[in-house]
């Protein structure tokens, strides 16, 4: 009797602690195990952003390396040996990119590694003046892997036209340096970015748990859901198509222009990093940890429409976006011009799978999405 | 403690009595009423312990209910709720309001009718006039006109004979006459830029872009005036006036032809012109606004999403402060509203600035960088944080003082601004 009248007085009790700090209680506890943010920021942070900017580092410094033999000898081995470098290079590029939270926001590291199309008049500009400010806005497409693009395989018709201008005597060594340049500006920002993860950041990132506006978990689902849907979305499959511009097609500006061959790879590599991510596949193992979805599943949070779990839901329309990647040919100029309703099914699919992750996703997690403007002035 | 109970138990009584005609309700009474004391005592010293810890958070501070020499009926502070309207609690002994809004919302509504005829020329495109922003700021000459999408009654505003011009920075004797002058000049840049409006900016160049109407400098005039209006005129007068030596004034005497004291007056002129909503924010979520909030309203919620909805409670438990004479509840209030609204301040600075590094394109990063400018500039009226003008000037100083402005920024100048505020602040 006693503990029934003990338990019926919790009960009341509970309604009205709930009523009294209602907005405190809606949102998720970190006291359950699969909500356990800190665990989650900690996996991310160890076994898949660290391990992903080292990986990308690798890469990144036989880039370096293959621009230094091209600088000192500049001929037809070693320009081919920088044109391998740079695909591999900017292929795991894709893996990091989307990581635009922290260390990578502060330096605004994608500004300074991945606006296309090349601004090439700029370049061109740019190589006759060597103290032409890079860190301004106007320069974002005149410096980075676009840039390499052009300066690598854009300035010359062929090979030999390529290396030609390079050997040319009044301006080729104005164009290596120019070369160097964007590669050891490249470097440093990367460094900065790599250094501030390792030592200071990590911690931070980790300790952050809450899920206010400053929080890891709220910068980096606005981080996620802002490349996702600006530079995956519209950036390889938007724009070019036209499908964000009334119908109006650029193929021009699809991702890796000089190098078309490598489009579709590109979006594909930047498509699975981003699956993997929020399935929290380690880097390191391959193995999955607590993620995105295993918060998503704790939470129980469920798809309106279908009653399934959003994490599942999630899954399926990743999966339906890589088929329709897949159906496309490699190179995505070509498509744009030949197949473009192809690149316009993705865009459609990409889309769908924004709204859940803009939508769904940030409110069941209770996190603001705040890169869109809510004031509307 | 006894007062958590007592807390507790009127609630359990509030809800008990309101769902009577719900049986498991009337069952659980008749569990509760033949029980012993003493269990009874313990749940509820349980609980109440367990309502500590939950509501940690909880801004209100406990408080005695007894009326501190008010010339109102004491009101029960327990009988606040983020429903109970503003006006609806406040009577005098005849039951007639003691809430008068008018000077506050008369201000309220003369910012937004200045804001609008700032926006004129990027919106209609078309050349504006600075005579006519100067004579909006300083009620001079009837310039007020209807503006019925805002609800904006011209008339009213000009016979008011009140205007913003003469709040401005008033609680800085130093800085009064200083931005009074900085904001007579940028009418008159506005004016000045505002015939480039078919033009498209670049740099050096007056213009537009996108929907923005930007200076030669690539920043947007019209932006820097609000956002600096919005400290200079709301959060000085409500925060460093009204909120703080405001707090000082006559709560004895009814204020002869009025039906309330200086103070309640004080307070409510305060509300008044933070919004012209009954209930502030209300039924607002973080992701959807439940009210239409202007200016300094509606970034307190999109910029203090931990503390907007505990805001509107402030206001009222002070308003009922002031009818009980309850002083330090009433500047705990006080405190409270100013603490989150330079809160709200200054992560509009910092998440503006951080805009203008995720823009895709020019027009987006120009508009955020002008928010965050006028932001910038705003908290020097952060009181409580200390923020000084100087320091905001160093901050401006850093971020656009070379001659192409906007087009000169760089994602290092940002940062350092970014690092510094939100060092002051604590962010």
């Amino acid at each position: 009797m006693i503990t029934k009248i003990n338990l019926s007085v919790f009960l009341l009790a509970i309604v009205v602690l709930l009523s009294a700090c209602k907005t405190k209680l809606d949102n998720p506890k970190p006291d359950n195990n699969g909500l356990e943010r800190a665990a989650i920021l900690s996996h991310y942070a160890n076994e898949i952003i660290l391990p992903a900017y080292n990986q990308f580092n690798v890469k990144f410094q036989l880039m370096a390396i293959a621009t230094d033999s091209f600088i000192a000898q500049p001929n037809a081995s070693n320009l081919s040996t920088l044109r391998s470098a740079w695909i591999s290079a900017y292929t795991e590029w894709q893996k990091v990119e989307l990581f635009d939270f922290g260390p990578a926001e502060k330096e605004t590291l994608r500004n300074f590694y991945n606006i296309y199309p090349a601004d090439t008049a700029g370049i061109q500009a740019n190589i006759l003046n060597s103290t032409a400010n890079l860190e301004v806005p106007v320069s974002f497409a005149q410096q980075g892997f676009p840039a390499l693009d052009y300066l690598v395989n854009g300035v010359g018709s062929d090979r030999d036209a390529c290396l030609a201008f390079y050997t040319d005597t009044n301006n080729g060594s104005k164009r290596l340096a120019y070369l160097k340049r964007i590669v050891t500006r490249m470097n440093g920002l990367l460094g900065l970015v790599v250094t501030n993860w390792s030592t200071a950041y990590k911690d931070k990132f980790i300790e952050k748990t809450g899920l206010d506006i400053g929080s890891s978990t709220s910068l980096m689902v606005n981080g996620l859901a802002l490349h996702y849907e600006r530079f995956m979305r519209s950036g390889k499959f938007g724009i070019p198509s036209g499908a964000m511009l009334n119908g109006v097609i650029a193929p021009e500006k699809v991702e890796a222009f000089y190098e078309k061959e490598i489009s579709r790879t590109l979006a594909l590599s930047a498509h699975q990093a981003y699956v993997d991510f929020f399935n929290g596949k380690s880097v390191k193992t391959g193995l999955e940890g607590p993620s995105l979805k295993t918060y998503l599943n704790a939470l129980d949070a469920k798809d309106g429409l279908t009653g399934k779990s959003l994490s599942q839901i999630l899954n399926e329309q990743f999966a339906v976006c890589k088929s329709k990647m897949n159906l496309l040919q490699n190179n995505l100029y070509e498509e744009v011009k030949n197949n473009n309703q192809g690149m316009k099914n993705v865009f459609t699919e990409m889309q769908a799978a924004v709204r859940m992750i803009k939508v769904d996703m940030s409110s069941a997690m209770s996190i603001t999405i705040t890169f869109t403007d809510n004031d509307g002035d | 403690m006894a007062k958590a109970l007592a807390f507790i138990k009127s609630k359990m009584k509030e809800s008990t009595s309101k769902k009577a005609k719900n049986k498991k309700y009337q069952k659980m009474r008749t569990f509760i009423k033949p029980f012993k004391q003493i269990s009874y005592s313990i749940s509820l010293l349980l609980l109440s312990l367990i309502f500590t810890i939950s509501c940690k958070k909880e801004i209100a501070p406990k408080v005695d209910n007894t009326n501190l020499g008010g010339i109102r009926q004491t009101i029960n502070y327990n009988n606040l709720t983020a429903s109970t309207p503003y006006k609806s609690l406040f009577l005098d002994n005849k039951g007639d309001t003691t809430v008068n809004l008018l000077l506050g919302e008369t201000k309220h509504k003369m910012f937004i009718a200045l804001n609008y005829y700032l926006g004129a020329a990027a919106r209609d495109n078309k050349a504006t006039d600075s005579s006519i922003m100067r004579n909006l700021f300083a009620n001079t000459n009837s310039p007020f006109t209807d503006i019925p999408s805002l609800k904006i009654l011209g008339s009213d505003l000009n016979n008011s004979s009140i205007n913003l011009r003469d709040l401005t920075s008033s609680s800085m004797a130093s800085e009064s006459q200083n931005t009074k002058t900085y904001l007579n000049n940028l009418f008159g840049h506005l004016s000045a830029i505002s015939s480039f409006v078919n033009d498209t900016a670049v740099k050096g160049k007056a213009g537009k872009l996108g929907n923005y109407l930007v200076d030669e400098q690539g920043i947007e005039t019209a932006q820097i005036i609000q956002k600096t209006m919005i400290g200079a005129t709301q959060v000085d007068y409500i925060c460093n006036v009204l909120l703080d030596k405001g707090l000082e004034a006559d709560n004895k005497t009814i204020i002869s032809g009025k039906n309330y004291t200086q103070l309640e007056q004080n307070w409510d002129e305060a509300y008044g012109f933070l919004t012209l909503n009954s209930i502030y924010l209300a039924g607002s979520t973080d992701a959807v606004k439940g009210t239409t909030e202007s200016l300094l309203g509606s970034y307190i919620w999109e910029y203090n999403k931990e503390a907007y909805a505990q805001i509107y409670p402030a206001f009222l438990k002070g308003r009922a402060a002031i009818a009980n004479n309850d002083m330090n509840t009433l500047k705990a209030q006080a405190n409270f509203i100013r603490t989150q609204v330079e809160k709200a301040l200054a992560n509009a600075a910092v998440g503006y600035l951080a805009k203008w590094k995720s823009g895709a394109t020019d027009a987006a990063r120009a508009h955020a960088i002008a928010e965050g400018l006028g932001f910038v500039y705003s908290l020097r009226y952060c009181k409580l944080n200390g923020i000084t003008p100087l320091f905001c000037d160093t901050q401006l100083n850093l971020l656009v003082n070379t001659n192409e402005g906007f087009w000169d920024l760089t994602n290092a100048k940002i940062n350092t601004a970014i690092a510094a505020i939100s060092e002051k602040f604590n962010l």
